[in-house]
Formats: structure tokens, sequence, C-alpha cells
């Protein structure tokens, strides 16, 4: 083993003192994907002598999945692959050096002086046991010092994870032999930065690519290759699902193709040029830059099933854009964070509020919750609740709710559910004050009108405002606010509960 | 020799041109915008320790550079920064890094590992030194060198020995350092400016209300509580603070800078020593941090002084004088506060500026009640009209008030309340305690389960104004109530005086439906 210290040291002195360059990669390309997993490829040349023989293969990912190794090369066949990851330390040495001869330097604290003795390693269980001529000792127990020096490093035991594969070579010889692999810790998602000028009705997005490596390795001057999507997530977790009802109104898939790279149903990220994704490093590299994409601010408010709030609560604050061709993206927009900032009254730019956007493909109106508007507010109130005869209700025929599928109701067999016997008239008011010096329109939303997963018969009495039932749950009001003031929205719903 | 042989392999992959590096030591100005939690509840303090929102920082910065690619590397950056947030104006980079190496024991020796060091080892008794080079095999919490002597554990020999190292590694720095890598660009001198999220701060508005001895007014004092736990201090900073509620992401709450940092400093270099079988070599006990430096209001400019004391005949007290006020504008939907002058956000520090000074705030006080099925006990409040027509109309910012009145023994505390973001025309209510002076007493009669005799007693030395709050409820209402009651969103008030030292009775009954 000492001859491998010292070509190390050899090593260390022509590469002039760059640490990086003691690196063992090869030609490096990653594929890295948006689940925190990578593919890497790492083309080394390696001089293989006929016959078998064991080469290792440090400077891998220290997270490696080594299972999914494969090496390719000509003119060689695999025998075996090993993973070790057996760690170097004292403890470890010295377990391993179980009935074996050890050298003692101990030194005399009052003079220096050394003193110098072979002794054998009897146990290692609380106490190093040492025989030691024909004396038994326990190492240290006097918290005297003493230098163990062993005579070499067992062969398993690694300073890092090391990867190590069996080869039968035909013959002897330099050739290129292809490592790939997946490892965890490196991963991708992408942040936006969207400047929002409110007055002209402009955003303008940059796009940044966030790679992050945890993998304890540093990927020198490799290919890099970005694949936007989940592959292989079969445990996603539950979590990640994020349901139409947390997003704001007015997000739309979009079918435009855009014109990135795709490669099957994922989109495809080549960053040119060959850059260094050092460990515990964050880089970010830019992707999109585009001014000026048309943009609108809108307002919306949800209120349970007969929820009065004591006091005015303020709308959510929405920003809508399109990534469309026609207002300037044309490019699917990757799962990530969109940061919307505003220039204050001297011209610095203000963080005004985020929110994660799902994989965009182009084309796709979005529409982003930044916060909530200080100055515009919804009180929900119930104004009233009454029971109603049968007869009342019956009269109401003509306020039926038209639903988005043009049905006013849907026949659901009368002998599986009974009809109900008691009705009721619901007045709601929502009062939208407006605080601001300009005009608004916000969205209201009544949610709670499909409380049995089989009534479709919603009448809805008379409402201030024409309503649009957006779906058999939510009915929605757009309300226009002038500046600074106020207004009333009214609706009565009939229901059976 | 395999290694080696690799090892000169890969030289010429690597030894491409590297691209020179420009240092930014500091920035020139610097603008710090501060964000209230959003899931902090407007009557919960900061913590102070752990201030669990963010800041926006802005920094210009002046560098030279030479033309081609560059990497500029920017130190003195928040150390809560969350690097993806970062935006640069002035010089659209090619990429951008936040490198986490650090230089540190565990570092040095992760850049060193299979390369050769000196291992220094000092005589106590004689105060010798003895050198002799070692290779580096294992990592800093497990350390393992080889000697021409053999193979030894550094910290499990008892001696006073240490590794020296030839040169501290380029690729590892002191703090997570944000670089960026510019395009081919001609050179020169540039302003760069670097905006970004940084995690550790919060602030909160504090406010302290003096009631006249009337009742009928009082004087509001605004003030913005800023709250640091960075390392880093921001000296003569343009300081603002936002008001309202911005959505956050998860993506945001990013604290991989500090994770690495205490990873990095939890170094336990005999944790994997073989056994000692003794106790005597324990190791040191880590050393405290520095302590926080003591919080400073740093004005840059000499001339604010304390010019005038206002002050409030009416209020009968001396009104706290208030030189500085931060000056609020709109923000899009959100409410900026901007402090006019520069002032230090100082690491680890807590400091506070008047954003609100309003010396008559016409009000009333109200000893009020609510009925579910009969009146609770009875709380005081102070409630205003958010107008300027009554001495206001300014947006409130959520958070906690202190309430004082001067009586007879001078300033006297009345109570504590909290109120949300109140916009400008809304009514706001400050709820400062319960009235023990004024009782609820309701009785049902034996003949009527539904009826309700509610007798509410005021044993105040004064008349007060009480009210009786009848909510709409969707499951039951009220009938046989008194004539004239306040309609109000979502509930009807009964409003009457109490004289001093009487009491007033309030009859209704409970119903299934309402009648009214």
């Amino acid at each position: 083993m000492r001859t491998t210290a010292v070509a190390i040291a050899t090593g260390f002195l022509c590469s002039a003192a760059s640490v990086s360059a003691e690196s063992a990669q090869g030609d490096l390309s990653v594929t890295i994907y948006n689940n925190n997993l990578a593919l890497v490829q790492d083309v080394r040349q390696v001089s293989l002598p006929a016959g078998k023989s064991r080469q290792e293969f440090p400077d891998v990912s220290a997270q490696i999945r080594p299972e999914t190794v494969t090496l390719s090369g000509d003119g060689f066949g695999i025998v075996e692959q090993n993973f070790d990851y057996d760690l170097l330390s004292p403890a470890a040495l010295m377990g391993k050096a179980v009935g074996q001869t050890v050298t003692l330097l101990r030194t005399n604290p009052a003079t220096g002086a050394e003193t110098r003795e072979r002794a054998t390693v009897l146990a290692v269980n609380g106490g190093v046991v040492l025989r030691i001529g024909e004396r038994i000792e326990v190492l240290r127990d006097d918290g005297l010092p003493v230098r163990v020096i062993f005579d070499a490093i067992p062969p398993n035991l690694r300073a890092r994870p090391t990867l190590s594969v069996s080869v039968d070579a035909k013959s002897a010889g330099a050739r290129p032999l292809t490592l790939s692999y997946l490892t965890p810790g490196l991963g991708w998602k992408s942040d936006y930065v969207a400047l929002f000028d409110e007055k002209g009705g402009k955003l303008d997005v940059q796009g940044w690519i966030t790679l992050s490596n945890n993998t304890g390795t540093t990927f020198s001057n490799s290919k890099a290759l970005l694949v936007a999507g989940s592959v292989g997530a079969i445990a996603q977790s539950p979590s990640y699902y994020r349901g139409n009802g947390s997003r704001p109104r007015g997000n739309t898939a979009g079918t435009e193709s855009g014109g990135g790279e795709q490669l099957g149903d994922l989109h495809v990220y080549p960053i040119s040029g060959r850059t260094t994704i050092a460990n515990a490093q964050t880089k970010q590299i830019s992707f999109l830059d585009v001014a000026g994409v048309p943009a609108r601010k809108g307002y919306e408010f949800r209120n349970g099933w007969l929820s009065t709030a004591d006091e005015p609560v303020s709308a959510s604050a929405v920003l809508k854009f399109s990534n469309a061709r026609t207002a300037g993206i044309g490019e699917a927009l990757p799962a990530g964070t969109v940061r919307v900032y505003m220039r204050d009254s001297r011209g610095q730019a203000q963080f005004i509020g985020e929110s994660d956007i799902p994989h965009t493909p182009g084309g796709s109106q979005l529409a982003i919750r930044t916060g909530d508007a200080f100055d515009v507010k919804v009180q929900p109130v119930l104004v009233k609740r009454e029971e109603i005869a049968v007869s009342v209700w019956r009269s109401y025929t003509n306020w039926r709710v038209t639903y988005r599928d043009g049905k006013t109701e849907e026949s659901v067999s009368s002998t599986a559910y009974t009809t109900p016997d008691s009705y009721w008239r619901n007045q709601m008011k929502y009062i939208v004050t407006n605080a601001r010096p300009v005009p608004v329109t916000v969205d209201v939303f009544q949610s709670g009108l499909g409380r049995w997963w089989w009534w479709r018969d919603l009448r809805v009495g008379d409402e201030s405002i024409p309503g649009v039932q957006d779906s058999f749950e939510e009915r929605r009001w757009e309300v226009p606010v002038p500046a600074n003031g106020k207004v009333e929205l009214t609706a009565t719903f009939l229901t059976p509960w | 020799m395999r290694r080696l042989f690799l090892a000169m392999l890969a030289v010429p992959a690597t030894a491409h041109a590297e691209p020179a590096v420009v240092f930014s030591a500091a920035p020139d100005t610097v603008a710090v915008t501060l964000y209230r939690d959003p899931d902090r509840n407007s009557d919960e303090q900061i913590n102070r320790e752990n201030p669990s929102s963010f800041a926006l920082i802005a920094e210009t910065r002046t560098v030279t550079l030479p033309p081609g690619e560059v990497v500029v590397r920017f130190e003195g950056v928040a150390s809560g920064i969350v690097p993806q947030s970062a935006i640069l104006f002035g010089m659209p980079p090619r990429e951008r890094n936040r490198d986490a190496a650090l230089l540190s024991q565990r570092g040095l020796v992760d850049a060193f590992t299979g390369q050769r060091v000196v291992l220094r080892r000092t005589d106590p008794a004689t105060g010798r030194t003895v050198e002799e080079p070692a290779t580096i095999r294992s990592a800093a919490d497990r350390m393992v060198i080889s000697t021409p002597r053999g193979t030894e554990a550094v910290y499990c020999s008892g001696l006073h020995q240490t590794l020296v190292y030839p040169n501290a590694p380029a690729t590892l720095s002191a703090k997570p350092v944000l670089s960026m890598l510019t395009k081919d660009q001609p050179g020169g001198r540039v302003t760069i400016t670097l905006a970004y999220i940084a995690t550790g701060f919060d602030w909160d508005a504090t406010y302290v209300a003096r009631l006249a001895s009337d009742g009928r007014s009082m004087s509001l004092l605004g003030w913005m509580t800023m709250a640091s736990a960075d390392d880093t201090s921001f000296v003569d900073a343009k300081t603002s603070a936002v008001a309202g509620k911005v959505n956050r992401s998860d993506e945001t709450r990013d604290n991989e800078g500090t994770r690495i940092k205490q990873a990095a400093s939890s170094l336990n270099r005999s944790y994997r020593c073989w056994p000692a079988g003794t106790t005597s070599d324990g190791r040191p006990v880590s050393i405290n941090p520095a302590p926080p430096l003591p919080m400073s209001v740093g004005f840059a400019s000499e001339d604010i002084v304390v010019t005038a004391r206002r002050r409030e005949e009416a209020l009968q007290a001396v009104p706290i004088a208030i030189s500085v006020v931060a000056k609020a504008e709109n923000l899009g939907d959100l409410k900026l506060y901007r402090v006019p002058m520069p002032v230090t956000v100082a690491a680890r520090s807590q400091k506070q500026v008047a954003f609100m000074v309003k010396d008559r705030v016409r009000g009333e006080v109200i000893y009020r009640s609510t009925v579910y099925d009969e009146p609770e006990n009875t709380q005081t409040l102070f409630r205003f009209h958010n107008r300027k027509a009554d001495g206001m109309g300014d947006p409130l910012p959520a958070g906690k008030s202190v309430l004082y009145q001067v009586g007879t023994h001078g300033l006297t505390l009345i109570g504590e309340a909290s109120t949300v973001d109140k916009a400008v025309d809304e009514d706001v209510e400050l709820v400062f305690g319960a009235a023990d002076e004024v009782t609820v007493e309701t009785e049902t009669p034996a003949d009527d389960r539904d009826k309700r005799v509610a007798t509410i007693r005021n044993a105040n030395p004064f008349a007060i104004i009480y009210e009786a709050e009848f909510p709409v409820r969707p499951d039951y209402g009220y009938s046989g109530l008194p004539r004239g009651l306040i309609r109000k969103p979502g509930k009807r008030v009964w409003r009457a005086t109490i004289p001093a030292n009487d009491a007033v009775v309030l009859t209704f009954s409970i119903s299934e439906t309402d009648e009214d």
C-alpha cells in the first residue's frame, strides 16, 4: 500500500496544487431528472491487463445506486461488481487488526524519549487488549499517549464508498470504458422571476434552472442534460398532489409545442458547453428571458356553505398571464416556483409573493396566487335561513340552476334516494369593499352547493349580479367595485340541506 | 501506479481556460425589506431567537471586470440567503452558483484526502516539534493517515499532533458564497444590483394607545418592530417593511446554508477512535458563539434631532416625542413602510422605528356581550372607524396594541388587544379586556322555557354604552326583541346607555325560525 500512497503524492505534485485536477473522472455526461435522480455516464481511459483484474472507480457519486451500474467497453467480460462501503476509521482499523501485530510507540511525557514495542491485538471489546511480549495490557488505560502504527490498511476499508469491477480481458491495453449509473442527490427544478408592471399590464419573466448537488461528489467539466417531468416516480408521495381547488381559477392547460426539444413526453433542456457541478453547490442557469408578457391582476374570494365572517376578510390577489406564443413566451414551463416582484415608488424591485406551478405545457393560461389583498375585502354574511314548505319549493322551479353541461337537473333514480320532505331558503350577502384608488373586479365564489352528491336541483332564488355555475359545487359572481367603494352582492339559495 | 495514471489522464480534460475570478467584498449600498410571517397570527409575537419570516435584500456592487468570461464572487451576503431567489440586474449572467463547501477542518480533510500533508507533533516537555510527511486516508471524523512508518490514527494517540496543509483550496469558502459566471463581455467597471430573499427575519406592527379620560378618543403610536437573526449586519441600509400577507412556497424555506454550516461546525474528531479504556482524555466543550451585538439605531445623518414635543392638552399626558416616522406607500396589493433615513440592521438584533403617530383618534368605549343562548360575559373595547374625519384614515397593519389611560394615579395599563390587517374605511375594534364591573345575569321564567330575561348591571361610577349583539344563526333565531335594533352585517345590535350604578333589563325569546 505504501507505493500507492507515494504515487498519489507524486500525482499531487504534478497537478500543481489544483485540487479539482485530482478527480479520476473521465469524460462525463449527466442527465438530470426533476425528481432528485440523475443518470451519470463516465467514459474513462483504463489500461487493462490480460486476464482477470480488479478495476476500481473512484470519484463516482457517494450516493451511487450500485445495482444500476453498467460498465461497457471492448474486449472484456465482467466477472463481478462490488460496492465497498466499509469506511476506514480508527475503530474499524483496530477491529480488523485483531490477531495481528502492530507497533506501539510510547513517548515519555517528562523526557520526550520514545520507546518502541511490537504488540499483538487480542480483542477490541470496550478497551483494546494487547499482548506485549509476555504481558497483557489494555491500550492507553493509563491515559498516557501511545502511537499505534499499523503495517497496512486492510484492502476493503475505504476513505469513501468505492465501486470496483472485476473484469476478464482478452488482451492487455488501454481502452475507453463507459461507466453508467443512477444516483440520487442530484436534482433540478425551475425558478421564475416575474417583474410585474401593474400600470402597463406587463410581466417580464426570467426562467432559471436550479441544479443542486448533494451527492458528496463534484462532477467536473461535464455535459449536462436536464429532463423535465418525473421519471419512474412510482413512490410519489400524495402530498405532491395539487387539486384544482387549491389553485386559483383561470388555469387552463395549453396545447402548444414550443420550440424546445422533447424526448417522448418529456421536455429536454441541454446546457450549452461543459459545466462543473460542485458538491454542495446550487447552480442556476438561465433558460428563459422574456419581456412584456401581457398580464393582469384579479381578486378572488371563496366562501364555505353558510359561513359568516365577523369582520371583512382579505380577497386573494391573483396574477394571470399566458405562456402562449402570442403572449411572447411560447415555451413549456417546467414545474417550479414563480416569484413575483414589483417596483416600488423609488424603482426598487420589491417581492410581492410567490407560488408553485406544475409542469405547464405551452399555450396554457396561468393564474397564480401572490398573496392577500390588504385593501380588497369581502365579508360574507348569512342574512336569513328559514324552512320553506314543499309548495314554496315547487314555486321556485323556474329558478333552477343551469349547470355547465346544459342540464338543469340530473335524473337520479328516485327509487334509490328518497325525495326530501323539508327545504330551506338561505339568504346570503357578500359585502365587497375596495379601499384602493382604482376600481377592481372580485370573483366571489360560494361553495357547498353540491353537498349531496346525488342531488342536482339547486335553485337560486334571486341574485343581485348574475352568477355562473362553475361546477355542481361552486357558483361564481364577478363583482365590479368602484375605487374606494363598496358593493353588496346578495343571493338566495334554495336547498334541501 | 494505476491511480497516478488516471489522475494524469484527467488533467487535460479539466485544463481548459479557467475564467478569471473577481471578488466583490461588500456592497456599496444595501436595501433591506422585511416581510411579516404570513402564518403568524396577529396576537403572536416575533420569535426573536429564530424569526420565522424573511427579508428581500437588494445590494448594489461595483466591480471591475477583465474581458471575457468572468466569475464574480459576492462576499458578505446574508447567511440565510435562498440562492434560487437571487436576481441580478446590470449583468446578465451565464450561470450563478451558491457554493456551500465550507473551509473547515472537515472541508480541509475532504479536499486533501489522498494527498500529502505534514504531520506536526509537539513534545509538551521540551516544546520541540517534529514534522513528518503524511497522506490522508480517511475523513475528518475518522482520521487515518499513512506515514513513512505505517498507518496510524491522528487523534486517538493522546499526543499533541496536528496536520499542516500546503494551502487553502480555492473551492472552499468561509461562508456560503454566491457567485456568477458572466457571458463573454468586454470588461470594465460594472455596477451590479443583486436582490435575493434571506430567511431569519421578521417584523411586527406594535401599537401603543393612550385612551383619553373621557373614553371618546385615544392617541395611537405605531412601531415597526424588526428582528434579524442573520450573521451579517447591514450597515446604513435603506430599510422598509411590507404589511399584508404574501403567498409563500415551501421551496423558499431553504435552510441548506445553515444546515451545512452546522454540520461543518459539529465535528467530533475522536468519535470513531478505538476504545481508549479511560475517560481521562475528554474533549473540551465547544466554544459558545460570540454574544450578539447590542441593538443599535445608527442614524446616518446627524441633523435629525428631537425638535419639538407635541403636547396634547386634552390627553393630560406628555406624548412620546417621535422625530422619525416611516412613510407608507402602496406596493401592488401590499403596503410598504419605508424608514426615511438609512439605518443599520445589525446581526442578531431587534430594532423599532415609528410608522404611525395619531394624536386623537375619535371613537368610543363599548361594553359588549354577544348573545348565543343568553348574553355572554361583557368585554370592553374601543371602537373607531378608520377615516380621516375621525383622526385616522391610514392602513393599520396586523399587530398587538397596548392600551394605557392616564388616571388619578398616573399612567395605568388597561389592557392588550390585537388586530388583523385593517384597510381604510373599516371599523376597528380593540378588545382590551373583560369588564368585571359590568355584569350580566340571565333568568328563564318557569312558565316559558324559551324566554330570557337578562339584567345588565353597571357598578361603575360613570355611565356606559352597552351593546348586546344577536348574530344571525343558521339553526335558530330570536323573537320578542326590543324595537330599534341596529342592523350590522350578520347581526343585530341592541344598544343602551346604562347610567352610573344602575341596571337595565333585556327580554327576548329563542325560536327555531325567525319571524322578524
